[in-house]
């Protein structure tokens, strides 16, 4: 196994709560990665660490050889890491193309200098991202939404929308927070695709799930937290039979 | 005549201040209270240098540019980079150390006595003196100011200015420099307040600091949200609107003295009025200042 992203001794507190308590764990890249663990496991926690959004209180996170700890989360995020918010966060009052569009990297037209003097090139780029952007909400089926607010979608299209600014962020690492909680069964199997084809072309997703069908059938290996720590990980059967999972989930 | 003309000059001026602070306040979301002070920067620039040095318009306006854009960095840098909470003290603290100075530098400002005889501007051997001249100049600096925030919003640095305003995490995790945006943009809002600021000291050839205080700033906040936060047409439709409410009280004959007091009142009501039923503003989309 390629150590592609490693987290080393990961800690942060909440007052005298161990939200990450010595969290350690490896990704190698293309992987399929399930996070999961009870209530205020800290898995989220895990990920605004992991972005930058908090700091973290000691620990190291390596990814491709760049050290992530201490990072500004726009650093992080222009390292490649792309996420999704558990409770679900877009720009509501724009269409939903342009959440698309806000999404792309290295826009020139987002920096001021060539805002005024290459227009040009600003414009050409921005009328390709268009093109991209279109592309990416046929991919996701929201293409007869493009010009809708963004606040119009329904729950589960809001998360595809979030997924759809994910792939359109191009990201090596995609870290999703409970992509499917509250999503209809038929979104389900929509959501469930897209993070297939995104494994297939090569990126590596680090999924907080709690639905257990899915953790046995989609995820190449289980990582399983509790009180901020790792208890165990493995192939999805092996997580599932340890007694110390069943035991956590029992008390 | 003369009377029509120094209308439009005035709505002319209002849409520049307003339509520069909607790219703070508006897409960005940060509720400067700074502008009418940013303002007065501008204006004393202008009107000390070319009283004191006597330099031409065109490099006053340049310094006056200049030196706003380092005031709003002085004050937007340090809080910006912080919390929110902290930049609406900043803009506060700064509009009333800027109006205090302004009134009390006597020696340097001449204080509340003000600046009289600025000489009227002269762009390249071109003399502005009637008021047909000063409009010219009016639309001049309009459409500029007008074209260069109109080209902010437009665009992907728009884009990401408005999701600031919505959500700044989702904005981070999108990998924007969100502090930089702030910053920036609020150091480009101070620089456009020094084309209002050069022409209204050049056109009314006096100033005091009376013209530069907190209420100004927030005349040209409710000119902003009256016409429509986060639109580019809301401040232009919003200077028309709020520049000609009160000349059409003296229209029907009401007296300087009431009509005065009766045009805060009008401002108020248009205000009140404005959240009751068109919170989006004029020419706005709803919910754009719903937080
Ligand atoms: N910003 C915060 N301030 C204080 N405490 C926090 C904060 N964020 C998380 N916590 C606490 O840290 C612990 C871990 O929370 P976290 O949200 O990471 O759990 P989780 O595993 O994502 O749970 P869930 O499955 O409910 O989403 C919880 O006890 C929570 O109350
Ligand atoms: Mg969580």
């Amino acid at each position: 196994m390629n150590q592609w992203l490693t987290v080393e001794n990961l800690s942060k507190r909440f007052g005298g709560i161990h939200a990450l308590d010595s969290f350690s764990c490896h990704f190698g890249q293309g992987e399929v990665v399930g996070l999961i663990g009870p209530n205020g496991a800290g898995k989220t926690t895990f990920f605004n660490v992991l972005g930058g959004m908090l700091p973290a209180d000691g620990g190291s996170i390596r990814f491709c050889s760049k050290q992530l700890v201490g990072q500004s989360p726009h650093r992080i995020a222009h390292f490649g890491v792309a996420r999704t918010f558990q409770n679900l966060r877009l720009i509501r009052q724009v269409p939903v193309i342009e959440n698309v569009m806000l999404a792309f990297r290295h826009q020139s037209g987002e920096h001021l200098v060539p805002l005024a003097i290459r227009w040009k090139k600003v414009r050409a780029q921005e009328s390709e991202n268009h093109e991209k952007a279109l592309a990416i909400l046929k991919k996701v089926g929201l293409l007869e939404k493009a010009d809708d607010l963004a606040d119009a979608l329904s729950y589960g299209q809001q998360k595809l929308l979030t997924l759809a600014c994910c792939i359109a962020s191009d990201a090596d690492l995609l870290l999703l927070d409970e992509p499917l909680a509250g999503v209809s069964p038929v979104m389900i199997d929509i959501v469930l695709e897209k993070l297939r084809e995104l494994k297939n072309a090569g990126k590596t997703l680090v999924v907080i799930e709690h639905n257990l069908e899915v953790i046995m059938n989609e995820f190449d290996r289980v990582i399983f937290m509790d009180s901020g720590r790792k208890v165990c990980e493995g192939l999805p059967d092996e997580v599932r039979n340890d007694p110390r999972v069943i035991e956590a989930y029992l008390k | 005549m003369e009377y029509l003309l120094h209308i439009l000059i005035l709505i002319g001026i209002y849409m520049m201040l307003s339509s520069s602070l909607n790219l703070v306040a508006g897409y960005a979301g940060m509720l400067s209270i700074a502008h009418a002070a940013f303002y007065g920067v501008g204006a004393y620039t202008v009107a000390l240098m070319s009283l004191n040095l006597g330099t031409p318009f065109l490099l006053n306006i340049i310094c006056a540019i200049v030196v706003c854009g380092l005031f709003g960095a002085v004050v937007g840098i340090p809080s910006l980079r912080i919390k929110d909470d902290y930049f609406i003290i900043a803009a506060f603290a700064f509009q009333i150390i800027a109006f205090s100075i302004m009134n009390n530098w006597v020696s340097f400002t001449k204080g509340p006595m003000g600046l009289p005889g600025i000489p009227q501007p002269n762009l390249f051997g071109w003399e502005i003196s009637s008021y047909p001249e000063f409009l010219l100049l009016t639309v001049i600096m309009c459409v500029v100011c007008l074209l260069i925030c109109r080209r902010i919003t437009h665009s992907p640095y728009g884009r990401v200015l408005q999701a600031i305003r919505e959500d700044e995490d989702f904005a981070l995790s999108l990998g924007k420099n969100v502090a930089g945006y702030k910053i920036s943009v609020f150091v480009i809002a101070a620089m456009l307040t020094a084309l209002p600021g050069a022409l209204y000291a050049t056109y009314i050839s006096y100033i005091d600091p009376s013209s530069f205080t907190v209420d100004e700033s927030i005349f040209i906040i409710s000119i902003m949200i009256i016409g429509g936060a986060g639109r580019f047409l809301g401040p232009v439709l919003g200077a028309i609107v709020l520049v000609l409410l009160p000349e059409l009280l003296r229209f029907v004959g009401m007296p300087n003295s009431i009509a005065a007091n009766l045009r805060q009142i009008l401002y108020g009501a248009a205000l009140v009025a404005c959240m009751l039923w068109r919170p989006q503003g004029l020419v706005g989309r709803a919910d754009v200042l719903r937080k």
